[in-house]
């Protein structure tokens, strides 16, 4: 029995012990990057030159860049409106950035096999787009953090323009063609996630329009 | 002395507060001789239900919840292929308990797509208590109680053993697993036993595709040593779990706008072939249990159980992430669990039994840093107590139990987390946690009523409860890989569990059945769903789903029956009935199993040299669910399917040594179908045909 008594109390012993020592770590706030970033879209005029079955994209000199800035609830500033002009071609570029503002477009092209970006909100026939993204080799690819964005008509009113790029699942990207950048039913066709979701009002206006 | 014992147990549980009851050994006294047997570690007043050694061989190579499912009333709730739960009576995570090797399984319970960390092939025979029996098993023993029970350790010298060899085709799946077990001659007594698994398999098959990143790699292993003396026994346990899982690439959703098209389509639109290789979404599991328990004769009628247990859980899970960051677990998670148990058994010469029981749980949560993601649980420190006192009567044709718990629950949580407040407001650093306690007491009462040697009548009222757990106290973030932001609500209070349920049984040479049924109320029932509100991020919007409590009923009914038309034809019938009601607001409750019947037509033949050759054809009917609410669900349930199943084997004497072949075919005419527990239900349909072979040698 005094046995039993030492076995009892060594068990005691091991118990506080780890009573003692073994408590929660204190807690240390971890960043949610995937959930916290914000994002901008610069529109920068170019001109299109037609060469054969594609065009040549040559910067203008005089051009001014509009920036639309997005924060980390992928909203712009209250009262976005922006004005493009029939028959003018923009250079669309993405700037994205982390919590800590730190730009990341660039894994998006680095990780191109599952990254693509969608022009949505258009009505048919007023946008037109093309992927203009180089790889670390300077091989062409279709991401969309770089694009060229041509107003083919003017609307009477504005729409939501809305900039979806998307991280696909593996073996998704395969399936999609450059001239998918519209496609309305992307989510359903494209299996995978969205990193960015940015929307914001866009005019695309006749040469000459005033400003509203 | 008997009482500085006790009082030792005391101070122990007042000062750690571990220990919870356990009673695997009976020991009868016949004056100089001690006869030790070890019974069924379950109440003759339960309604349980015992998987044999035989039972278990027909369905090696599964997971727990596949192996268990056989059992009426016992259902699976399903995370695609690679991911299953067990359900008892519509109750699974933290509503049932399940007991490893007398230790109580501690992992992350409450993640739905957390499966149980046990390897099957460790176990013996498998229980499966339905009723609430909180006062022997502890909190969270609402729906019922799962014991997966180890062989015993030998006592005497010589080696014996076993090998499984088991091939799937569906999924390409191997496993092996073996099992020595000896004692020594120079040291009578003592016994030791050493057991492993290894199992791989790659992506699975639904009936017209691969499922992709289907695939499991498990790797198991345990050894155990005991030593009995006359009046004393001590064992010494340690296992490993691990397991990588991969998760249906199709399952993985952002936004809600992504789930709406991914249910419209209802299947994988992409091509994914056959691979062992698993990749992101994916989970890496570890679980580590030790366990040691010490049993001392202290009178002829007076014996007394300390068991202590540790586990280390390590979880991580690996989502679809942006750059290099996939390499990085978005849930990193490690808790440690230190169990300790006494129970102190006292019998009267007229066979009346009364158990004290001291047991105590001290579990510490911690997230490893480093996941750069929203910690969707806090770190925490958590202490459950609880006494309790059990009386056992037994009379001629009747058998009584009834008992008495208080438990105290202390959880001490402290976290951060990002906050999106208010419109156009940045995203903030949030510190949260702090102490809760909870406390509750519990009863239950149990009879066995043995009319004739035919017929039984056993009837068990419990009261069980459970603390809340971390997540529904304290999420607040992304469900990345689901689509869903979930919010907890640190006002939660405990959930009680009232059951009573009742179990007819009847046995004769051509007819056995047993027929239970059941009713429960849940008193603050824990659940979540969409507030219809959603949460705007730079990836769009997301649907937010919040705890809440209500009052719930169930009520259901099993049969489980056997026709003997001859010695060689056999018929089995199992039917399974539950209806699950939110009382507070009058609707259904969500992930409620359907009806169910399974039929068997069971052929038992010599062939030549085979003695005990068997064959059986199944069949399963599962209704549709009808019984749900539109607007808590991205969908309705799928329809009704039928399953076909054929299953054979026989057992081969070779000397001393024993060779079992069995072969099964599941889902016999590879029907494509979706079951409504299966949570990517929405996205995929389940496994299609399967052919199993599995090899049993025994030595």
């Amino acid at each position: 029995m005094n046995k039993l008594r030492n076995y009892s109390l060594a068990i005691l012993v091991t118990l506080i012990a780890i009573t003692f020592n073994a408590c929660k770590k204190d807690p240390k706030p971890e960043v949610p990057e995937e959930e916290i970033g914000k994002a901008e879209l610069t529109f920068l005029e170019v001109e299109r030159e037609e060469h054969g079955d594609h065009y040549h994209y040559n910067p203008i000199s005089e051009a001014k860049s509009t920036i639309i800035t997005f924060d980390s609830k992928g909203l712009p500033p209250v009262g976005t409106h922006l004005h493009l002009t029939e028959g003018k071609t923009y250079k669309l570029s993405l700037r994205s950035f982390d919590f800590a503002n730190r730009e990341m477009q660039q894994e998006f092209l680095e990780k191109h096999d599952i990254h693509q970006a969608f022009i949505l909100g258009a009505p048919d026939g007023v946008l037109t787009y093309v992927y203009a993204d180089r790889d670390k080799d300077n091989k062409k690819i279709n991401v969309g953090v770089t694009g060229y964005l041509t107003v083919d008509e003017h609307t009477e009113t504005g729409f939501t323009f809305r900039y979806v790029l998307r991280h696909l699942n593996p073996g998704v990207k395969a399936s999609i063609m450059a001239a998918n950048w519209n496609d309305i039913n992307f989510a359903t066709k494209f299996a995978g996630a969205n990193d960015l979701d940015l929307k914001f009002e866009l005019h695309p206006v006749h040469e000459g329009a005033h400003e509203h | 002395m008997q009482r500085s014992l006790l009082l030792t147990s005391v101070f122990i549980f007042l000062f750690t507060g571990y220990t919870y009851a356990q009673t695997l050994i009976d020991s009868i006294k016949l004056k100089e001789v001690s006869i030790v047997d070890k019974l069924k570690p379950v109440s003759r007043t339960s309604i349980s239900i015992t998987l044999s050694e035989k039972q278990l061989e027909q369905t090696k190579g599964s997971g727990l919840a596949e192996t268990i499912k056989e059992i009426p009333g016992v259902s699976i709730l399903k995370t695609g292929s690679t991911i299953s739960k067990p359900v008892i009576e519509g109750m699974h995570s933290n509503r049932i308990l399940i007991l490893n090797n007398g230790i109580r399984l501690e992992g992350q319970q409450w993640g739905l797509e957390h499966a149980p960390e046990i390897d099957p092939f460790l176990a013996s025979r498998i229980h499966v208590i339905k009723g609430a029996e909180s006062v022997r098993y502890g909190a969270e023993a609402i729906g019922g109680v799962i014991i997966v029970e180890p062989p015993s350790l030998p006592t005497s010298a010589g080696i014996s053993g076993g090998l499984n060899l088991i091939g799937s085709s569906n999924g390409r799946s191997g496993t092996t697993s073996g099992m020595l077990s000896g004692g020594l001659k120079s040291l009578p007594g003592f016994g030791w036993r050493l057991q492993g698994t290894l199992k791989r398999s790659g992506n699975v098959r639904s009936a017209e595709y691969y499922l992709g990143n289907t695939g499991v790699r498990e790797s198991n292993y345990s050894a155990a040593a005991g030593y009995s003396t006359g009046k004393a026994s001590y064992e010494v346990y340690y296992s490993r779990f691990g397991t990588e899982l991969g998760i249906l690439y199709s399952a993985h959703v952002g936004t809600k706008e992504d789930i709406d098209a991914r249910i419209a389509m209802g299947r994988p639109l992409e091509n994914y072939g056959f691979t062992y290789n698993i990749t992101a979404p994916r989970q890496k599991v570890v679980h580590d249990l030790f366990k040691a328990k010490a049993h001392y004769d202290l009178t002829n009628r007076q014996f007394l159980d300390i068991t202590y247990g540790f586990q280390k859980n390590q979880r991580k899970e690996y989502d679809f992430r942006r750059g290099d960051r996939e390499a990085l677990p978005i849930t990193d998670l490690v808790l440690n669990t230190h169990s300790l148990d006494a129970v102190f058994e006292k019998q009267s010469l007229s066979g009346t039994k009364r158990f004290y029981g001291f047991n105590g749980i001290f579990q510490v949560n911690n997230n490893i840093p480093g996941t750069l993601a929203n910690t969707f649980i806090p770190n925490y420190d958590s202490f459950t107590g609880g006494v309790f006192l059990i009386q056992r009567w037994l009379k001629n044709h009747f058998e009584f139990e009834g008992g008495l718990r208080y438990d105290f629950k202390l959880f001490n949580a402290a976290g951060y987390r990002y906050a999106n407040n208010s419109e156009g407001s940045e995203i903030t650093e949030q510190y949260y946690g702090g102490l809760s306690r909870f406390h509750n007491v519990t009863g239950s009462f149990g009879a066995l009523w043995k009319i004739n040697q035919h017929w039984h009548l056993g009837s068990n009222l419990g009261l069980a409860w459970r603390a809340p757990t971390a997540n529904e106290l304290f999420s607040n973030g992304l469900h990345h890989g689901a689509g869903l932001y979930e919010i907890g609500d640190p006002n939660i209070k405990t959930e009680q569990g009232y059951k009573w349920i009742n179990s007819l049984r009847y046995y004769k040479e051509r007819l056995n059945f047993t027929l239970g049924a059941y009713v429960q109320y849940i008193n603050n029932y824990i659940y979540s769903e969409p507030d219809k509100t959603f949460r705007q991020t730079v990836s769009g919007t997301y649907p937010i789903f919040r705890y809440k409590q209500t009052n719930a009923s169930f009520l259901g009914a099993d049969f489980s029956g056997t026709y003997h038309f001859s010695e060689v034809l056999s018929y089995k019938l199992n039917a399974t009935l539950i209806r699950a009601r939110d009382l507070s607001n009058g609707k259904y409750l969500p992930y409620i199993p359907s009806d169910r019947v399974d039929q068997h037509i069971h052929l038992d033949f010599s062939f030549k040299n085979f003695s005990n050759v068997w064959i059986q054809a199944g069949h399963s009917f599962v209704r549709r669910q009808i019984r749900y609410e539109p607007e808590s669900d991205y969908a309705a349930p799928p329809g009704a399917y039928h399953l076909f199943q054929l299953s054979g084997g026989t057992a081969i004497k070779i000397g001393d040594q024993e060779l079992g072949v069995n072969i099964s075919v599941d889902n016999l005419f590879n029907t494509l179908y979706k079951e409504y527990m299966n949570r990517y239900r929405y996205y995929t349909h389940d496994m299609g045909r399967n052919i199993t072979v599995r090899l049993a040698y025994k030595f």
